[in-house]
């Protein structure tokens, strides 16, 4: 029996050793470097632009605001980042409406700009603008945004008018685990962001929800009277993005996004716009195919849905309120009963789009891009444009564009882009531009381009009108258009200085430039405005009230050439330290109409800020701590009202490290040098505190 | 008699004499060549173009005649070959099951790792003491003299070692002061470790080098290495022509030709010569140096012709 139990011990002993050794061998094999690691292909890896460039080889002004300045800034709202792009303005329209343009010359529907998500057009068709408040992208989740600062219509197409804003999301790889955000703050802010990030086979993917809420502006006092607008926005946010490696070359990218936002907008206790409630659907999905033949040749094939459906209705108070007469005078002076009248804003907007590009290089020296688009563009809104039926304009692109190097100290870049839509049929968008290599890290270039802007929709065919609530008869007419209306134009001449340090520390883009712009789009207000009535409407200013008998109208009447210089520079001395200088000083000649019957207006000087400047410094320490201090300046210039801006941001945050992630807690002091408006006099903004918190695992 | 008589009688003799030297010769041939026998994967890609640079060289197909290829999984077959086969085994499969069965004779061992080197020493065989070794892996030192002949200014280099990589460090830290490189290192054991070992090295340097090691660099972390390096203007040194093309900006790298090469000449000096690094195994004598001018010409960086850069190493290393 001794025996037995050794021999049962001896064998239990002898399994465990081998089992042991089976383990260490298995670990050790693991660890065994293998030959064919010295063989095997790798998938080629593309980088940033739609033709890979060094910094100094860009035939453009372009400004990267990368991830670290987008925490240094300490923003809750994407667009306040374009203070940092030298030449850029961003004003509140509201609490909860943003409009940022190049060089001024904007309102509130800013339609200049060319604004790309991860290579997806998001400039809305209805007004040409960007629905910033509602588009369906968290700021966690921006990687960098490459802002082109002038024309860039023959790479980008139409809207590329003044710039181009690049907005690139972080790949699903880059931001694997869970990801956490809180911030509280003033005016009821509240923001919640919650992203995962995994992978399943060769599938990245995150996928990433927000939520949001705040009350917009305090109330403000404009001449001794309380002014009480609605500006509260409520908003949920989801998107998805997938990246699939299909083969060792191949690369399919899959996005989708949705929004259910509440916006306020209106005054509380007003008759003419009461207090009211924006509701918008929005929602897009996109697919995209890349294929690397090698690090010379590539294709990339696109298809992307935009749809955004805002339901947007008020009544207004009865006319006699309106008017402030005794309800029974109203049918004498109108024709109508006393009743309301329905202010209608509602707009469906829809875009599919299919691009296909190809990327190759066909001599050591010369490297070219060319492509095509097919794009369909539908609005539907009775309150805009009266009418059921859709409003659509079919575009067609081709475009090309070469970079060729001569001479070892030389550079060409050349292109030129044809576009034609159902709007203002075919234009041309060429570029040329030649630098000169001072040495290996400056050069020096003169560029030239053209570019136009197609009118939107609502530019086009305006016909927002109030009605009558009873019979739907015309009340009063906003917005008019006449139609067949003239790209507007812009060209551009340019002389710049570009740079960067051996270490790559600092880098600088100097220009001076010159931009003449043509066939603007003005918005005058046609104080004589009989073509739409055929109503009972008094327009006698002896007897009606004036207002019935005006409306705004879309004309080719302005012009402007700006001239002036920018920098934009960008330094890290050591690592910790981060410094972005943005300075831009601009002249403007020309006129902006602003009235008709008779025809008024306004110098352009007027619209555009002679100065712009941004600085944004930021430090981490070794211990955690980081601080970083934003000053924004912008001089007179005009929205709706003269605006002049200054204003400082503030940020102290400790960033920590626990056994099972790593997180950081921000305090931030937002417009801590007073109050001011930067779009209408009455609506302030206010100094504001915020606390962040963020935790990643 | 007559001379055409006399010619008559001797052309027969000469001419069965003639063909008689003839085939003597042939039967000499036949008798005197060996049998070489290579062993490997033979689907690989990298086979093949081994192959074609040992059997290039003449005096191999004098010696030889063509070689009989085995397939790794038909190796079981060997043991009933001659015992005066010569033999090459490629990669590090191949030599493990030659190993096993203990075949005497010529043999050399082509394209293994130093890591299997070390196993067999593990496991007290002396591989390198009975056979001729030719690794696949250059010499360490070979980087940073690539490094410092093409990237004279960048004097911070980064290494971030896996579990197969990390045995280099002491080597490492020696070179790395002689070549008055500073050194920033980082150690990952999970693979998931990768991406924050990067972000916090690439601030600090000018040049990463990876060395192979299949946690570091495989297919799934090209991407993140590439495009962070690419990102921080970080100039990304390799040792594999498919790393150049994937978007590194250069690499050593030996292919797999000029190893069938290098192999010839051990087989034609019988092994007995062998030492090259003192150690018992050599390190690969002929290289390429693959530039990706696309990726230089992004980072600012301007790097002469392919082939003047290998001269500049060769030269550099000899001293």
């Amino acid at each position: 029996m001794h025996s037995g139990k050794n021999i049962r011990n001896i064998v239990a002993l002898l399994l465990g050793v081998g089992g042991a050794a089976s383990l260490a061998m298995a670990a050790e094999s693991a660890n065994l470097l293998d030959e064919q690691v010295f063989f095997d292909e790798l998938p080629v890896v593309v980088t940033v632009t739609r033709l890979p460039q060094n910094y100094i080889d860009v035939p453009a002004s372009v400004t990267v605001i990368d991830r670290r300045m987008i925490e240094a800034s300490g923003v809750s709202n994407i667009p306040d980042l374009l203070r940092l792009v030298a030449g850029f303005q961003v004003a509140h329209v509201a609490g909860n409406r943003w409009s940022a343009t190049y060089h001024g010359m904007s309102d509130e529907y800013a339609r200049r700009l060319q604004v790309l998500v991860d290579g997806r057009s998001i400039y809305s068709p209805d007004t040409g603008g960007v629905d910033w408040a509602n588009l369906p992208l968290a700021l966690e989740d921006i990687d960098r945004i490459e802002v082109l600062r002038g024309p860039n219509g023959v790479t980008y197409g139409a809207n590329s008018f003044v710039g181009v804003i690049n907005i690139i999301t972080q790949h699903p790889s880059v931001v694997a685990g869970v990801f956490a955000k809180v911030e509280v703050g003033e005016r009821e802010h509240r923001r919640g962001v919650l992203r995962y990030g995994g992978r399943m086979g060769d599938l990245d993917y995150r996928l990433t929800l927000e939520q949001r809420s705040d009350d917009g502006f305090d109330d403000t006092v404009d001449k001794d009277e309380l002014v009480q607008y609605r500006d509260d926005r409520q908003a949920s946010k989801v998107t998805l993005r997938g990246e699939y490696r299909a083969g060792i070359n191949d690369y399919l990218s899959m996005q989708l996004g949705a929004n259910i936002a509440a916006n306020g907008y209106g005054y509380y206790d007003d008759v003419f716009v009461p207090d009211a409630v924006a509701d918008n659907w929005n929602h897009y999905q996109q697919l995209k195919w890349r294929h690397v033949r090698s690090s010379d040749e590539e294709f990339e094939l696109q298809f992307y849905h935009n749809y955004s459906d805002t339901d947007s209705a008020y009544k207004t108070a009865k006319v006699s309120e309106l008017l402030g007469v005794d309800p029974v005078l109203v049918p004498l002076y109108l024709g109508v009963p006393d009743q309301r009248v329905d202010v209608d804003f509602s707009t469906l907007a829809e875009r599919y789009d299919l691009e296909f590009q190809h990327r190759l290089r066909l001599t050591p020296a010369l490297r070219l891009v060319w492509g095509a688009e097919a794009r369909f563009d539908q609005v539907i809104s009775e309150g805009y444009l009266t009418r059921m039926e859709p409003v659509e304009n079919r575009l067609y692109r081709l475009f090309t564009h070469g970079e060729w190097r001569p001479a070892p100290d030389w550079l060409v870049n050349a292109g030129v882009m044809a576009e034609h839509n159902d709007f203002v049929e075919t234009n041309y968008s060429p570029r040329l531009s030649l630098s000169r290599y001072l040495n290996s890290n400056t050069a020096l270039r003169v560029s030239y381009t053209t570019a136009y802007r197609t009118p939107a929709v609502l530019e086009e065919y305006a016909d927002h009108a109030a009605h009558f609530e009873l019979d739907r008869s015309l009340a009063n007419q906003e917005w008019w258009s006449h139609g067949g209306l003239d790209a507007e134009r812009i060209s551009a001449w340019e002389l710049g200085l570009v740079g960067r340090s051996d270490t790559d520390r600092v880098r600088y883009d100097l220009k001076l430039f010159r931009e003449e712009l043509r066939d603007l789009i003005a918005t005058p207000i046609d104080l004589d405005f009989h073509e739409r009535f055929s109503s009972p409407i008094n327009c006698d200013p002896e007897y009606g009230y004036p207002g019935w008998c005006q409306a705004t109208v879309f004309e080719n009447m302005s012009y402007a050439d700006v001239e002036g210089f920018e920098a934009q520079v960008q330094l890290r001395p050591e690592e910790r330290l981060g410094i972005s200088f943005g300075f831009s000083q601009a002249y403007a000649t020309g006129w902006f109409v602003d009235r008709l019957n008779p025809e008024d207006g306004e110098p352009a000087w007027k619209y555009v800020p002679s100065t712009t400047l941004s600085l944004l410094v930021d430090h981490r320490a070794s211990s955690g701590w980081e601080t970083s201090v934003g000053l924004y300046q912008v001089s007179n210039m005009k929205f709706w009202a003269e605006v002049s801006v200054t204003t400082m941001d503030l940020r102290l945050a400790k960033r920590f490290k626990s056994t099972a992630g790593e997180g950081s807690v921000a305090l931030v002091a937002r417009d801590i040098g007073g109050e001011y408006y930067d779009f209408q006099d009455y609506w302030v903004v206010t100094p504001s505190l915020y606390l962040m918190l963020e935790y990643k695992i | 008699m007559s001379d055409s008589g006399h010619i008559a009688r001797i052309r027969p003799f000469r001419l069965t004499l003639c063909l008689g030297l003839i085939l003597l010769a042939h039967v000499s041939s036949v008798a005197v060549a060996e049998e070489l026998i290579v062993i490997g994967d033979v689907k690989q890609t990298y086979f093949q173009s081994f192959l074609a640079g040992l059997s290039d060289d003449a005096d191999i197909a004098k010696r030889y005649g063509d070689p009989v290829t085995v397939d790794i999984a038909g190796i079981a077959a060997l043991e009933k070959r001659k015992a005066t086969s010569t033999i090459v085994t490629i990669g590090n499969s191949a030599a493990r099951r030659i190993h096993s069965l203990n075949k005497s004779g010529l043999i050399v061992h082509a394209l293994m790792t130093e890591g299997m080197l070390d196993e067999f020493r593990k496991e007290n065989a002396c591989i390198e003491c009975s056979h001729a070794v030719l690794l696949v892996e250059q010499p360490v030192e070979r980087y940073l003299v690539a490094i410092k002949a093409a990237l004279p200014g960048k004097s911070r280099l980064g290494i971030v070692y896996g579990p197969q990589s990390e045995r280099h460090a002491p080597q490492m830290h020696m070179l790395a002061q002689r070549y008055g490189l500073s050194l920033v290192e980082k150690n990952i054991s999970e693979q998931s470790e990768l991406r924050v070992a990067l972000t916090e090295l690439l601030p600090q340097v000018d040049v990463l080098l990876a060395l192979p090691d299949q946690m570091v660099v495989n297919s799934d972390t090209a991407r993140t290495l590439i495009l962070d390096t690419y990102l921080h203007s970080v100039a990304l040194v390799g040792y594999s022509s498919s790393m150049v093309k994937a978007g590194a900006l250069m690499a050593i790298h030996s292919t797999p030709s000029q190893l069938g090469k290098q192999t010839a000449s051990l087989l034609l000096k019988n092994k007995s010569d062998a030492s090259h690094s003192g150690k018992g195994y050599i390190y690969p004598d002929d290289f390429d140096v693959s530039i990706n001018y696309q990726v230089a010409r992004v980072l600012g960086i301007s790097l002469p012709d392919e082939a003047v850069l290998r001269q500049a190493v060769m030269q550099q290393g000899a001293q």
